[in-house]
């Protein structure tokens, strides 16, 4: 037993007298500055004198750990006194705050002194290694078939790669009995050269222990905050609230070269959700294995970034001279590393930036990431490797704390556990947490905003909340509004529930009552009733504690308008929609082009920013969800009514028929020009499908006149053979009735003609959404609602504030001209009773 | 014994002649009444059979002054061909102060035309309009339309042949839409002042919410004093009469001048 503790306590002893490094040390106060530290060394017995090594320093606080640090390290033997007493940092003891093992306090306690006679031993040894490892140091080298070996560490020596990578890198099973070990004293041989001879046993520097930091959404707090809060004497959150950072790695060092467990908690409170990251960052390379969000999920830690890490390399056996600094990992070194490819480094050079910046706002500065470094100087003997890596790692884990304890705070807390630590010791794997205090929602949100608006929600899928706002346990009326294509829906209400309904309308209500108060993103899917299609709607609601004044609430921090999407307008044109319609024009909104020729309300300083210009008419919404923006013409008659049903008696296919029984008109066979004849009605019934691809036919037609096309089928609008994809650029009258469907190609830009179709698609070639806007001067009158209005199947990506669709009423140029081919008439007939002379 | 048989037989005669008689009277009366009864039979035929000619005569003429937008009068019998048919058939455009549109259905329209419209040009006509306009609903009559199914509000659309749409008003008496701007009530005056360029035609469209809508007929009335609407359409008259009974028909048939259908005036979908 004395022998094994003589054993452990030597080999603790010389790891640490060769390493003196990691000097990253437990910061109560870091005095930051250079300093010159002389520790003993050994007893010359010829010159009689005790020889102490000189240390210039340089101490610097790291701003991410809050510790201090040496910077600048070297390390010579210049210095000799008759002294024998201990040094520190500076014969002023100005580092003493730091405390060991960061300070000099390297020297004898008492007991044996060492000689300096025989010195020159072996430097910083990396131990031996089993089988299939050379020399005493581990040359193993890294991705020995592994596939998820980063590409930074493939070929590097083994010795050199974090832990977390080893097994990747095929190291695990070549270094396990390698000494050092990651496990042990550290994941490589430090950069221990050779040191003297036998050395007084100096007093043992600990390894820094591993640690980490978790940092949960919400408002920062310290311990005492938090509690209040979770005991109901914090109502919310303050921004007064002292935003502190607690932590820190804490630890020590519990004998052998083990680390015993750390634990560390940062706290936050939020009122209603708290929602965003928990961001984890690792010191001293702890090895994170198990995350659990406190939130009923567990799962391996995610794979880290690594910030920077450190590690020099083993020597052999050495002739003693002076041990080298350790090196950063990434950073400049030197130590034999092969440079990382360019891009890779930028792109670590970058990870390390934006992690840089959250950490530094984290702990309220900007300073620079720390480098530590490592190793030390070997002082002699049979010495192993110098101290190990200190490897920063961080990762991200978004988590969403939503649901209180009723209306009581509710406590969430996330865990980072290491893995097991191995070495000559076992103890309790450090961990770290945040804890989140969810209080009573503290702002009022209406679930019927816009700004309400999570996720979808467009025409085909959506649902109102009726009260807007209300306390838990009260009863809401969530009323579906879909059309009648989308009949069958799932509502999911965020608290563990949901409900499926079939053959839905726009009538369809359904009740939930929350049971805890919180915040609830609703969630609304939507299904054709064939399934083919489906479409969501999430909004957020907020379920308030029993007794909150939700009048008085504030006004929850104003959502931004929607960024406006591809939209559309109509100008000088009465409009009618059968569904749901979202056309933002935003403020900013530029004309389409020269004809758009804009005109919102007077206090409309954009003449573009609206959905309807031009001398607008009524628009009729058959929904009660029409969203425009701020305005929807200059008249403002809008009609947002879900009963609303067209009444449409003149169809494509009833005109058909009146004109057949009514009016002269022309049978042709094929849409070519030499059948089309000025100022006729032309019926067409094509075999297959009716396609239009140049300019043909208004070319023929003499200024002043029109033709009517009755189309009996579908047609197509291709017009990718002319100029800019443009039909009847010379404003011809010209009006293509179709009892089918209008189908127009995705690349067509402009239609000068009147429409009137069964059905549309404005970009029938085309999967998905064509970024090529559309124009139609004349008019466009579908008899159905597409199933995909223009500014869902076109959405243009050159700008935003100019419309995806144009559509414009030409009755000028194009209504005049066939006011008698394109009309009706009405009949008024009487009997009257003759005169006597007739 | 034998005489006495005699006396016997001859009263027997006498009976007989006188049931025969009798027989003979009641047979010649049915017979005159049959007679009598299947001549006015035949004549209320006849009539029934002018008269359905000249009805159809009278259609006649009307379809054939439709399919002639220049005719002004036509004569029956050119038309048929037939000198046993006669009269005649007017078409006229008919000026007046206030003009009556049709039922307008839910969410139709009717074109009405401000400075006239050529039937045989078939071409709206260009003039300068400068007449006042009131607009009186005529139907739904009940002044409470507005709290049931009889609700509705009337876009009117004035358009120029040559600068298009160049003004939009509402009628919203039961608050169907959002918006104020540039609405009127019914029997409010419309000054065609302030439309410029002056309009040609204006389109009222009804809007009502309600499928039970059972349509609205409103009057356009000229507010300008001695003014008149030009003609909407055509007024013909046609009267025919059919041979020996000259049975007179007289028929009166408005059409109107073209109507665009709402479905294809407003852009929908």
């Amino acid at each position: 037993m004395v022998i094994k503790w003589k054993l452990i306590l030597s080999l603790f002893v010389i790891t640490t007298v060769f390493s003196f490094a990691s000097t990253t040390v437990s910061a109560q106060t870091c005095l930051q500055g250079a300093y010159t530290c002389k520790p003993f060394n050994c007893y010359n017995t010829t010159s009689q004198k005790y020889e102490y090594d000189s240390f210039d320093c340089t101490v610097q606080l790291d701003p991410l750990t809050q510790q201090c640090e040496v910077g600048l390290l070297s390390s010579y033997r210049t210095f000799s006194s008759t002294r024998h007493v201990n040094t520190n940092w500076n014969d002023s003891d100005a580092f003493v705050n730091c405390g060991s093992p960061g300070g000099c306090n390297q020297g004898f306690v008492g007991g044996n002194i060492p000689s300096c006679s025989g010195q020159q031993g072996g430097g910083g040894g990396g131990g031996s290694c089993p089988s299939g490892c050379s020399g005493s140091s581990p040359v193993c080298t890294a991705n020995a078939g592994g596939d998820d070996c980063p590409a930074q560490w493939s070929g590097d020596d083994c010795a050199d790669l974090p832990c977390a990578y080893r097994d990747d890198c095929g190291c695990g099973s070549c270094l396990e009995n390698c000494s050092p070990t990651c496990e042990g004293t550290g994941c490589s041989g430090g950069g221990g050269s050779g040191g003297g001879g036998p050395t007084a046993a100096p007093t043992p520097t600990p390894t820094p222990a591993p640690s980490c930091t978790l940092t949960c959404p919400g408002t920062q707090v310290d311990e005492d905050i938090y509690n209040r809060a979770m005991s109901g004497s914090v109502k919310g959150v303050s921004t007064d609230l002292a935003q502190t950072s607690t932590g820190g790695t804490g630890g020590t060092s519990t004998g052998g070269t083990g680390h015993s467990g750390s634990e560390n908690t940062t706290y936050s409170i939020a009122a209603g959700i708290a929602e965003g990251d928990v961001e984890f960052y690792g010191v001293n390379n702890f090895d994170c294995r198990i995350f659990n969000d406190g939130n009923g999920h567990q799962t391996p830690c995610p794979s880290p970034t690594i910030i920077s890490g450190s590690g020099g390399t083993s020597d052999t056996g050495g002739t003693g001279t002076g041990g080298s600094g350790g090196t950063t990992k990434g950073a400049s070194t030197n130590h034999p590393r092969k440079a990382l490819p360019f891009i890779e480094t930028l792109s670590r050079l970058l990870n390390a930036q934006v992690l840089r910046d959250v950490f530094g706002k984290v702990l309220g500065t900007s300073t620079l990431l720390a480098q530590t470094s490592t190793g030390g100087s070997g002082t002699g003997g049979t010495g192993t490797g110098g101290s190990g890596h200190n490897l920063i790692t961080t990762w991200t884990y978004p988590v969403r704390y939503h649901i209180l304890n009723a209306i009581l705070p509710q406590s969430y807390t996330a865990t980072a556990t290491s893995s097991p630590l191995g070495g000559t010791s076992s103890g309790t794997p450090p961990t770290c947490s945040c804890s989140v205090a969810l209080l009573c929602p503290a702002t009022g949100q209406d679930p019927n905003d816009a700004g309400s608006i999570l996720e979808g929600c467009d025409n085909q899928c959506d649902f109102s909340v009726s009260p807007a706002q209300e306390h838990v346990l009260t009863p809401l009326d969530i009323t579906i509004n879909t059309p009648p294509g989308f009949g069958n829906v799932t509502i999911d209400y965020d608290d563990g529930i949901s409900d499926s309904l079939t053959d839905v309308d726009e009538t369809t209500q359904v009740n939930h009552a929350y049971n805890n108060s919180g915040v609830y993103d609703v969630s609304l899917t939507c299904t054709t009733n064939g399934g083919g299609a489906e479409r969501t709607c999430k909004r957020r609601l907020t379920s308030y504690c029993t007794g909150t004044d939700i009048e008085a609430l504030p006004t929850a921090t104003p959502t931004p308008t929607p960024t406006p999407g591809p939209w559309f307008k109509v100008q000088d044109s009465s409009f009618h929609i059968r569904t749901y319609v979202t056309s933002y024009a935003p403020s900013d909104a530029t004309p389409y082009d020269s004809s758009d020729i804009g005109r919102c309300s007077a206090t409309n300083p954009n003449p573009f920013a609206c959905f309807s210009s031009g001398e607008s008419g009524a628009v009729s919404v058959q929904s009660s969800l029409g969203e425009f923006g701020a305005e929807v013409s200059t008249k403002g008659w809008l009609r947002k009514d879900g009963n609303y049903v067209l009444n449409s008696l003149m169809t494509p296919a009833s005109f058909l028929e009146y004109v057949k029984a009514r009016k002269d008109y022309k049978v042709i066979t094929s849409l070519a020009s030499d059948q089309i004849e000025s100022n006729r009605i032309h019926l067409y019934d094509p075999e297959v499908i009716a396609s239009v691809s140049d300019n043909s036919i208004p070319d023929l037609i003499p200024a002043g006149s029109g033709i009517v096309v009755l189309v009996d089928g579908d047609l197509v609008m291709d017009m990718a053979s002319e100029p800019n994809q443009i039909f009847n650029p010379s404003h011809k009258a010209i009006t293509f009735i179709v009892t089918g469907t209008l189908q127009i190609s995705a690349l067509t830009t402009e239609l000068n003609a009147i429409f009137v179709a069964n059905q549309v698609d404005f970009a029938y070639d085309f999967v998905g959404a064509a970024e090529t806007p559309l124009k139609i001067d004349g008019n466009i009158s579908v008899m159905n609602t597409p199933l995909e209005l223009c500014n869902e199947h076109r959405m243009r990506t050159d700008t935003r504030t100019k419309p995806t669709c144009l559509f414009q009423l030409d009755f000028e140029n194009q209504f005049i001209p066939v006011i008698d081919l394109l009309s009706t008439r009405t009949y008024d007939w009487t009997e009257l009773v003759p005169s006597s002379t007739e | 014994m034998n005489q006495k048989n005699d006396a016997v037989r001859m009263r027997q005669s006498g009976q007989i002649l006188l049931i025969a008689i009798l027989l003979s009277t009641v047979l010649l009366t049915v017979g005159l009444s049959l007679l009598d009864l299947t001549g006015k039979d035949t004549r209320i035929t006849k009539i029934q059979e002018d008269t359905a000619k000249a009805q159809a005569a009278a259609e006649a003429g009307i379809e054939a002054a439709l399919n002639d937008p220049a005719a002004s009068e036509i004569d029956i019998a050119s038309i048929l061909d037939n000198e046993d048919y006669s009269g005649n058939v007017t078409v006229q455009e008919l000026s007046q102060h206030s003009f009556s549109t049709p039922l307008i259905s839910k969410d139709g329209q009717y074109t009405f035309y401000l400075t006239g419209y050529d039937p045989v040009a078939k071409a709206i006509i260009s003039a300068a309009m400068t007449d006042n306009m009131v607009i009186n609903r005529v139907t739904p009559a009940d002044s409470g339309y507005c709290s049931g199914d009889q609700a509705f509000a009337l876009e009117l659309t004035f358009l120029s042949t040559t600068d298009g749409v160049v003004k939009r008003y509402l009628i919203d008496e039961c608050d169907l839409f959002d918006g104020t701007t540039d609405e009127y009530d019914f029997a409010a005056t419309i000054p065609s002042g302030d439309i410029t360029p002056d309009p040609s035609i204006m389109v009222a469209r009804v809007i009502a919410p309600s499928n039970n809508f059972d349509g609205a007929k409103l009057e356009v009335v000229n507010a300008t004093e001695d003014a008149q609407w030009p003609a909407q359409g055509k007024t013909v008259t046609s009267t025919a009469s059919f041979g020996e009974s000259e049975i007179t028909k007289k028929i009166q048939l408005f059409q109107s001048f073209p109507q665009f259908p709402a479905e294809f005036f407003v852009t929908q979908m």
